[in-house]
């Protein structure tokens, strides 16, 4: 379902939101500069991406959005473009309740 | 958002971290989340970044071993923070999940290379329940908490032979959802009552030398939070929350620092806003506020703080922009001061920038500024002085004066091991050197002023008596520490005991007093019979008085007379002890590279204005 097709969706303007938010996380946290992170490329594949960092990655975002992801969402995501996803659809949830 | 000064580091780290590393601890002392000063510990501990700032030579490294009954992946990384910010780097060896026990009874394999100078053992509540078969058995409970202090006795002593060195534990949480599970009152008193007893058995074992038993609870308060979320600890199997293991860190590095000598040593006080409450050059003495209602009971507060540290062997001394004779009077006249002019070793008021005042407060004390905490309420002299004098401890005091005695007290920055007699009258022992210093510029020449001051020293055998102040003083000695080799208590006790090594300490007193064991000396002997003076410290305090000479001489005397053939002596490079470099050639020893020796043919007379007191004891090799 295209986003504009659900009014209760994230806009355009909060994807680009959640995608700055994941990638300034993993850019801080394991330390890779933000212009090699691609939004499509396996998580597996960044430096330092390891269980203990994605569990960090985890808190940090939580922290950063004051409310808990989806946890089988956040460990079935394969890309940063799978995590801003998930950022983006919990900030619309946290909007409308 | 995360700091700006963790960004800061991510560029300073791209850059090329050894031309800015200056920056570092200023920088992470800014931070204060717990997830940034992970993430900043694990920036500056890759290997380049660690490589770097190794080769600054800009800071001490040291190695430390970490143990736990949980996962504690965030600890070496805000260790890491934590220590880098008073410029130490520690590379810490861990071992696997839970295997704080098997480590050590199996000796220490995983931490033995390099022998870590400080050993965390971090434990939680499975270390009680991973033993009790049935929690709801509170007499089982109860007896296990009863075996738990005698079992970590144990592994104490398991863990003095390897790896050695200082030890920290901590008391044990009882878990909420442990506590809460108990459904009758009776039974959740008889256990609170039990593990209560069982963390007091564990504080017990700080009478042990080497082991710092840290208080959980207090470090839980500090940091506002204890436990670990449910949630990360049942997706990560955290115990502890990030916040609880950033204060831990904290404190572990307190201790690091006392075990490295590294302690501060001297508060350095302003007056108006913080010792008192007012601007004496403007509202005159009787305006100020100190003692009675608030603010006044808050910077009297501050100042019953600074008495009792100075109790406890930390010198104060006065940094404030004033008129020195308005100041001086303030502090003598006040009727509600605590504290009076004799409680400053040192004073500075004056209109000069506070980081050039500060170098010449240390310059008079003969410490470094590296051994200074600066307290100001003003955040313009703070910032000047973290600008200008990264090497001073600064205390970010809050803006309201009802916190002033609380930060500074917890930032626990002179934390140290254990006090000696020495530690408690410090503060007279320097200004007895104040009035000495006044004497040196009375006197005529130097060699008249010496014989004034009419020293004498003994050489004291390590004993029981003086074997804490002769660690103490291996151990905190910076300056004149010829080889920097310090010594733990239980190395000194079982060298002595196994004939490996001979220590000494040496008394001095004077016209003006008894300054206390001011050096200590290490003597071993070579396979062909040479003795070598493994390490030399003296106090700072003593300097220039022709001890140093004395004792040597009479070291060289006392080989000559049992037979030896010659006495060696050895400098090896610090960051502190440069000055020393030529101590030994001075004395008529040859070498070079920091090798030095001397045959005993010919000596040197001993100073004539300096004493030696007989009866007491005579050095020795081994």
């Amino acid at each position: 379902m295209p986003p504009e097709a659900n009014p209760n969706g994230p806009s355009e303007h909060d994807r680009d939101a959640a995608v700055a938010t994941v990638v300034e996380a993993v850019a801080q946290l394991l330390d890779v500069d933000e212009d090699t992170l691609a939004l499509d490329a396996p998580l597996q594949s960044i430096d330092g991406w390891d269980s203990v960092n994605e569990l960090r990655i985890l808190v940090y975002l939580e922290r950063e959005l004051g409310a808990p992801l989806d946890y089988d969402r956040f460990t079935a995501a394969e890309t940063l473009a799978d995590l801003a996803s998930l950022v983006a659809d919990t900030e619309a949830a946290g909007a409308r309740a | 958002m995360t700091g700006d000064a963790l960004t800061a580091l991510r560029a300073l780290k791209r850059a090329g971290i050894a031309d800015s590393a200056d920056r570092v601890p200023g920088l992470l002392r800014s931070l204060d989340d717990a997830l940034d000063r992970e993430a900043a510990g694990m920036l500056l501990g890759g290997k380049a970044v660690r490589a770097a700032l190794a080769s600054t030579g800009r800071y001490a490294p040291v190695a430390l071993g970490l143990l736990a009954s949980s996962t504690v992946d965030a600890l070496p990384h805000l260790l890491t923070a934590a220590l880098l910010e008073e410029g130490v780097q520690p590379e810490t060896a861990t071992t696997g999940f839970n295997q704080w026990r098997f480590e050590i009874l199996s000796g220490a394999p995983n931490l033995k290379e390099p022998a870590p100078a400080v050993t965390a053992c971090l434990l939680d509540d499975t270390a009680v329940f991973e033993k009790v078969a049935d929690p709801l058995d509170a007499a089982e409970v109860e007896a296990r908490c009863a075996a738990l202090p005698a079992e970590l006795d144990a592994w104490l002593t398991a863990f003095e032979g390897a790896p050695g060195g200082v030890a920290v534990l901590n008391t044990l949480p009882l878990s909420a959802l442990r506590r809460d599970r108990y459904v009758d009152y009776a039974t959740k008193a008889r256990v609170e009552a039990a593990w209560h007893r069982m963390n007091a058995g564990i504080l017990d074992l700080a009478g042990r030398p080497n082991v710092v038993v840290l208080a959980t609870d207090s470090l839980a308060a500090r940091a506002g939070s204890l436990a670990a979320t449910d949630r990360m600890r049942h997706i990560a199997g955290h115990a502890w929350s990030e916040e609880f293991l950033d204060a831990y860190a904290r404190e572990v590095a307190r201790v690091v620092l006392a075990r490295l000598g590294r302690a501060r040593k001297c508060l350095v006080l302003d007056l108006d806003h913080t010792l008192w409450g007012g601007v004496v050059g403007d509202d005159g003495i009787p305006a100020l506020k100190i003692g009675g209602s608030f603010p006044g009971s808050a910077h009297a507060e501050l100042q019953a703080l600074a008495k009792d540290l100075s109790r406890q062997g930390v010198l104060l001394t006065v940094c404030s922009k004033n008129d020195d004779s308005v100041a001086r009077e303030a502090v003598a006249t006040h009727p509600d001061m605590v504290l009076g002019p004799d409680h400053f070793s040192a004073f500075r008021a004056n209109w000069d920038p506070k980081p050039g005042n500060i170098a010449s407060l240390a310059a008079e004390l003969n410490i470094g500024t590296d051994s200074m905490v600066f307290v100001d309420d003003n955040p313009a002299e703070r910032g000047l002085m973290e600008a200008q004098r990264p090497e001073v401890a600064v205390v970010a005091l809050p803006d309201d004066p009802a916190g002033y005695a609380s930060a500074v007290a917890r930032a626990g920055l002179f934390n140290q091991f254990a006090l000696t007699d020495e530690d408690r009258v410090r503060g007279s022992l320097y200004r007895a050197r104040a009035q000495r210093d006044e004497l040196r510029q009375t006197a005529v020449s130097v060699e008249d002023y010496l014989r004034e001051l009419a020293t004498e020293i003994t050489v004291e055998e390590y004993g029981t008596l003086n074997g804490g102040r002769i660690t103490q003083l291996f151990g905190k000695t910076n300056q004149f520490n010829l080889t920097g080799i310090r010594y733990g208590a239980d190395e000194v006790a079982r060298r002595v005991e196994t004939g490996r090594a001979a220590f000494f300490g040496v008394r001095a007193t004077d016209a003006f007093g008894d300054n206390g064991l001011v050096g200590a000396l290490a003597l071993v002997r070579e396979t062909d019979g040479d003795w070598t003076v493994e390490n030399f410290v003296l106090s700072c305090r003593v300097f220039s008085r022709s001890i140093e000479q004395t004792v040597v001489g009479l070291v060289l005397r006392a080989a000559r007379d049992a037979g030896a053939p010659g006495v060696r002596g050895k400098h090896v490079p610090t960051a502190k002890n440069g000055r020393f470099a030529d101590f030994y050639p001075a004395l008529g020893f040859t070498g070079q590279d920091g090798d030095f020796r001397h045959d005993l043919t010919q000596l040197a007379e001993l100073p004539d204005w300096v004493a030696v007191g007989t009866g007491e004891g005579k050095f020795h090799a081994p």
